[in-house]
């Protein structure tokens, strides 16, 4: 269920840097399922956090005593793509990140951040690096990141823009339940239902 | 192109359109409800289908709030993600999935939303079973919690995936939320040869034009290769669309589409068949209509492709070579194919025939339909597997089943040693028992060869249907269309 809003959406930052992270990946399909909020984390990046036994590996990024409460995570291009599985950003928010920042993203990924309160943040390809560079070699790099003005800054990078259009802006900040708002318009849908069923009565039989 | 508040609603109202207009801009248009700004619009959802795996947080989310479904008769759901594909199957056969089949049945049930269960004649995978029972139609909205959705774009449909809360939305307003993406138009012209078909074809795109190629676009697949292409074909193609980062993939309707539809379950009859023909005839993209992403592919010289990495982008001809990441234009890239490659357990400039395998798949939304089926068991007929793979088949829907056995390919497949099983997403998402074990090759029908995809440590080279029957046989990949040995 969506979390109220809480418009902190910076913090500590980590850097997987490669491209087209799919959402398998994020989180393989066993540990979608018999599992309810918020404990997809055990699932997250699950291949590559633990080994077949069970045990974490310990060079991975997320492993690591330094990172392994990130709240912000930077990832290549296309992060997200792949299966709709709202389970993946589901695994982000349980295991405590707050918004990824990425070149691109998956399309429906990117659409289920914003349903449970979790900036995607998509920035320049040159953005992207220069702030992976600057989490990797910094240590512990806390990033501010604003949605009022859609900028990500810290102490050791320059300040950088994101895009986020003024919708999504505004379902962050309010904590809009999107059903809820589309509710308050039914008497636009009955309407179009009404003038629409005339012209193609074929879609409304069966 | 900006679309102002004069378009919406003006298709079929009596507003003369002079300016030329795109298939998808034609569909989106006359599906807007409001403009909410910022390029979104509130989309009417024509119709909808839901599957076990996403369909249960979306009914908690409406009961949680004591919503309740708006147009039931809309919703058809069905057993897929889940099940498993023995042939004496239950609800039970598999009894960490069987909470999702019953809890699937029980909230169909109690809002009144058609169910194809698990012994329906109409069973099947979403993508398969939409098309086959004409609950896609032309010209509709469609759209599942699968991101496989783009499918239904074969009969000319604006169909897109989408995640549970989303669903949970369908369910309550009939409507979506939607940013109205840009069109990204593919124009195919030529034959294509001998043994190479519409998964060939789209995996070649997607290798030419990348894996993010179609992030915010509907990609309109059109030409002379198009036009001629039967309407499974159609299906395979707009599949991996979302592979290639659409959300949506389609081809406009035409007569092809209308003689594939005309009586099935839920096609419209008699006069109100007549109209929507009629009605259906006017989708497609008016002359002189531009899309804002344009590319021309000419096909006659296409070979059978299969891919050798983790992202559907890595692809080559079944006759090529691994590339080599040293040749990347840039770090990213070169990270990716490197992780890629140590992955797959393959080396730079290797050549991918003769690589080993140890199972085959022909299944699941991309490639189980009957034409699949029929090119797998062209190769296989009078042959037998190679004794170290194990092999499956897996029809896409309890009619594909029905209707493959009625020509004997159950047979042909079983006596040479493939599994023949029930209808289901099985291997292509192995969350049942159907799986690969970690470090096993397969060549798989299906359409991701992510990290982990058909079982922990899994690997998969993606082809078709022929590629991957030969490979079973051979037991390792190699071009179908030479005397295998």
């Amino acid at each position: 269920m969506r979390p109220t809003a809480s418009r902190e959406y910076g913090g500590l930052a980590v850097s997987l840097f490669v491209p087209d992270i799919d959402t398998d990946t994020l989180i393989p399909i066993d540990y979608c399922i018999n599992r309810e909020r918020p404990n997809f984390d055990v699932g997250l990046f699950h291949s590559w956090r633990f080994n077949d036994d069970g045990t974490k590996k310990g060079d991975f990024v997320l492993n690591t005593e330094r990172y392994s409460k990130s709240q912000v995570l930077i990832a290549g291009a296309n992060f997200g793509c792949g299966s709709s599985r709202e389970m993946a950003v589901w695994a982000l928010c349980d295991f405590g990140i707050r918004c990824v920042i990425a070149p691109s993203f998956g399309e429906i990924f990117y659409n289920n951040c914003f349903q449970n309160d979790l900036l995607a943040a998509q920035v320049s390809d040159a953005s992207a690096a220069a702030l992976s560079e600057a989490v990797t070699s910094a240590k512990e790099l806390q990033l501010v990141i604003d949605i009022d003005k859609n900028t990500i800054h810290s102490t050791a990078t320059q300040t950088v823009p994101f895009e986020l259009d003024s919708l999504r802006s505004e379902m962050l900040k309010r904590g809009i339940n999107p059903i809820e708002a589309t509710l308050t318009r039914s008497a636009d849908i009955s309407s179009y239902e009404r003038a629409d069923r005339i012209r193609r009565p074929w879609a409304y039989q069966r | 192109m900006r679309y102002g508040n004069s378009r919406i609603n003006g298709e079929g109202s009596g507003v003369v359109n002079s300016e030329p207009q795109l298939l998808f801009d034609k569909i989106w248009n006359s599906h807007c409800v409001a403009s909410l700004g910022s390029g979104y619009d509130l989309i009417y959802i024509d119709r909808h289908m839901m599957h076990e795996l996403a369909s249960d947080v979306a009914f908690a989310m409406l009961s949680e709030r004591g919503q309740s479904v708006r147009r039931p008769e809309l919703t058809f759901a069905t057993h897929d993600h889940v099940v498993s594909t023995a042939i004496e199957r239950r609800d039970d056969s598999l009894p960490k999935n069987s909470s999702y089949i019953t809890t699937l049945r029980d909230n169909t049930a109690r809002h009144g939303i058609e169910l194809f269960d698990l012994h329906s004649r109409d069973q099947g995978i979403v993508h398969v079973v939409a098309p086959e029972l004409a609950i896609a139609l032309p010209g509709q909205t469609f759209v599942c919690g699968d991101s496989h959705t783009c499918t239904v774009g074969g009969v000319g449909t604006a169909s897109w995936g989408i995640g549970s809360s989303d669903v949970a939305h369908v369910l309550a307003t009939q409507t979506l939320v939607q940013r109205r993406p840009s069109v990204f138009r593919i124009e195919c012209n030529g034959c294509l040869p001998n043994g190479v078909v519409a998964k060939d074809l789209i995996l070649a795109l997607i290798g030419r034009y990348g894996a993010e190629a179609g992030t915010g676009h509907a990609i309109e697949y059109c030409g002379d290769t198009i036009s001629t292409l039967p309407i499974e074909g159609r299906l395979t193609l707009c599949n991996l669309s979302i592979e290639m980062g659409a959300r949506i993939g389609q081809v406009a309707p035409d007569d092809t589409t209308f003689e594939y539809l005309n009586g099935r379950r839920f096609a419209p009859t008699g006069l109100a068949w007549e109209t929507a023909v009629g009605h259906w005839r006017d989708l497609n993209s008016d002359d002189g209509a531009q899309a804002v992403r344009e590319e021309r592919f000419n096909v006659s010289d296409l070979k059978p492709q299969i891919t050798w990495g983790t992202s559907p982008a890595h692809v080559i001809d079944i006759d090529g070579r691994v590339p080599d990441p040293q040749d990347a234009s840039d770090v990213q890239t070169r990270t990716g194919m490197e992780k890629a490659l140590a992955y797959m357990n393959l080396v730079p400039r290797q050549k991918i025939s003769d690589v080993r395998v140890d199972a085959v798949f022909i299944g699941s939304c991309a490639n189980s339909r009957l034409s699949d089926l029929r090119e797998a068991a062209r190769v296989i007929k009078n042959r037998k597997v190679a004794k170290h793979v194990r092999a499956l088949v897996v029809p896409g829907s309890t009619e594909v089943r029905r209707q493959a056995e009625a020509e004997g390919l159950d047979k042909i497949f079983l006596a040479a040693g493939f599994k023949w099983r029930q209808s289901g997403c099985s291997m292509c998402v192995a969350i049942n028992d159907d799986r690969l074990e970690s470090g096993q090759r397969c060549v798989s029908t299906s359409n991701r060869n992510f990290e982990g995809r058909q079982g922990k440590g899994s690997r998969t080279h993606l082809a078709s249907p022929a590629s991957a029957a030969a490979a079973a046989l051979v037991g390792s990949i190699c071009d179908h269309r030479v005397p295998l040995t």
